[in-house]
């Protein structure tokens, strides 16, 4: 790893977090164009990736990894059903443990380690300080259920998606830092009922075929793809939960504190099959960067004010950027020569 | 022809039909979803047949003649999905949350979609789920409309859960608690 965790930084009331110049460096920017629109924009996960990317292994831990399991402890400590498991997917939850546990020791030796002897395995995560032993598949003989136990020691959020009728349902899930949607709400949903509010790409046949490719994905064989909005202040909890404590901060948005207060989220989703459940573990890791930092790049500066002048008005208004959308065109046009 | 809803979470209803081959149809509405059934239950056989009505309170309860009070539902109907044979048919009236209540209940029996039927919902009103509070408000009409748990004025959306058998409700006026939309009637 390349990345070495950083001591805890909020993502909330004071916002101290901060991106090094490393994780800069490294941010998955999403525009490959300058203007966006939905696309099927899945490929291949194929790991490993360019050494120190966000693509070199399955999960990527980087240096906000205590700081996010610090925040994602004070969510479910709020409300503990923003994680839940339906009972029929136990199993799900269990290969998740596996999946995570064997990459994670083999991705990042230094900081976990798991041994195996049949059915009988011992964890350690050196970085929050646990180390366990439990009986594979018993989950009474965890400290919590499983989902919740692997799901507390991973970065980004975490779906299990069951597959049946040749559709996927949002069964099981640790949501604590959703771009707007809500597991508890959506829990069950069918593939295109929990997109159902996704604008103008039902009409294209986006998810048509994205449910195709997506319930076809073979086991080893993982697919990734980016999807982005802007979050105001370094805020992960951008749930509908706590949208009444965080709706405002879209109207203090000023010409002045564009910079430090627009910024981009973006989701690393990771879909992989499960070799037991033959569910689909969704991940979504999410990667804040505020607007200062992003211009720290011209290329990006450049492409980030051509796609936000060209966005179509649909999607203006359901990633709700209505309320400053002018002030970040306005604010990002001096980093676009063409201007 | 029918309008696509803009929200593709939001049901739509196909015409209810008379399955010929099930052994037992069950018929279950509410005392204002019953005429919906009523020439349904016309084409099928007295023996071949149960029907189930419950009520508020506008029917008198008579428990011999299959009027149950709602308070009942689930325990009537429950038992009588229990007793019903494999290859049953059910078919549903009354209000959207009521159409779905019973389709989850006869799913948890093993029920398949296939097998239940839903009539298009006799009226407008909406179950609302509280994105924030996860309390349920009944019988919605009107958007905002404040929430039973916390209070919030909620913007009744479109956004459909089946499993809750209701809309999702999400506060109108976060971005500015000073702001309040006007009221509009749900369709």
């Amino acid at each position: 790893m390349r990345m070495s965790p950083k001591p805890i930084q909020s993502f909330r009331d004071d916002f101290t977090y901060s991106n090094s110049p490393g994780a800069i460096a490294r941010f998955p920017f999403p525009f490959p164009e300058d203007e966006y629109m939905y696309s099927v924009n899945i490929e291949p996960h194929v790991t490993p990736g360019p050494e120190g990317s966000v693509y070199e292994h399955l999960l990527d831990i980087d240096e906000h990894y205590l700081s996010e399991m610090h925040e994602r402890d004070l969510v479910l400590k709020e409300n503990p059903k923003r994680c839940l498991a339906m009972p029929h997917m136990d199993l799900a939850c269990w290969d998740m443990i596996d999946r995570v546990m064997t990459c994670f020791a083999a991705d990042y030796p230094e900081h976990f380690s798991l041994e195996r002897e049949g059915d009988h395995w011992t964890w350690e995560n050196k970085l929050l300080n646990i180390k366990d032993s439990f009986t594979f598949g018993d989950s009474s003989t965890l400290p919590m259920p499983p989902m919740e136990y692997i799901g507390r020691q991973v970065q980004g959020d975490f779906a299990l998606l069951d597959q049946r009728d040749g559709d996927l349902f949002l069964d099981a899930g640790i949501v604590t830092c959703p771009a707007d949607w809500s597991l508890a709400f959506d829990a069950g949903m069918s593939f295109k009922e929990w997109h159902g509010p996704v604008p103008l790409a039902h009409g294209m046949g986006v998810f048509d075929r994205a449910l195709k490719y997506l319930c076809a994905i073979s086991q080893g064989r993982p697919v990734r793809r980016l999807n982005w909005t802007l979050t105001i202040n370094a805020r992960m909890d951008t749930s509908p939960e706590t949208y009444p404590q965080w709706g405002t901060d879209r109207a203090s948005v000023t010409p002045d504190n564009v910079g430090e207060k627009v910024h981009l989220r973006v989701e690393l989703q990771v879909l992989d099959r499960m070799s037991r459940s033959n569910a689909l573990m969704f991940s979504i890791r999410t990667y804040l960067i505020s607007m200062n930092d992003l211009v720290t790049n011209p290329e990006w500066a450049k492409r980030m004010h051509r796609v936000m002048k060209s966005l179509p008005p649909e999607l203006i208004e359901y990633k709700g950027l209505t309320r400053y959308h002018p002030m970040l065109v306005e604010w990002l046009s001096r980093f676009d020569p063409a201007n | 022809m029918r309008i696509e809803p803009l929200i593709k979470s939001r049901p739509t209803y196909a015409p209810v039909a008379v399955q010929p081959r099930a052994q037992l149809h069950l018929f279950i509405a509410s005392d204002d979803g019953l005429p919906a059934l009523e020439a349904l239950i016309a084409q099928v056989s007295e023996s071949q047949q149960e029907v189930l009505v419950f009520t508020q309170g506008a029917t008198v309860v008579d428990t011999d003649k299959g009027i149950y009070p709602m308070a009942q539902l689930a325990e009537t109907v429950g038992s009588a999905l229990m007793d019903a044979p494999i290859s049953s048919a059910v078919y549903i009236a009354g209000n959207e949350a009521f159409l779905w209540d019973i389709r989850n209940l006869a799913r948890s029996q093993g029920f398949a979609d296939e097998q239940i039927q839903m009539c298009e919902p006799v009226n407008n009103t909406r179950r609302l789920f509280c994105t924030h509070c996860y309390a349920i408000t009944e019988d919605v009409t009107h958007s905002p409309h404040t929430c039973s748990g916390c209070g919030r004025w909620l913007l009744v959306r479109d956004h459909y859960s089946k499993l809750h058998a209701a809309y999702v409700g999400v506060q109108i006026n976060a971005e500015n608690p000073s702001e309040l939309p006007e009221t509009e009637e749900l369709v």
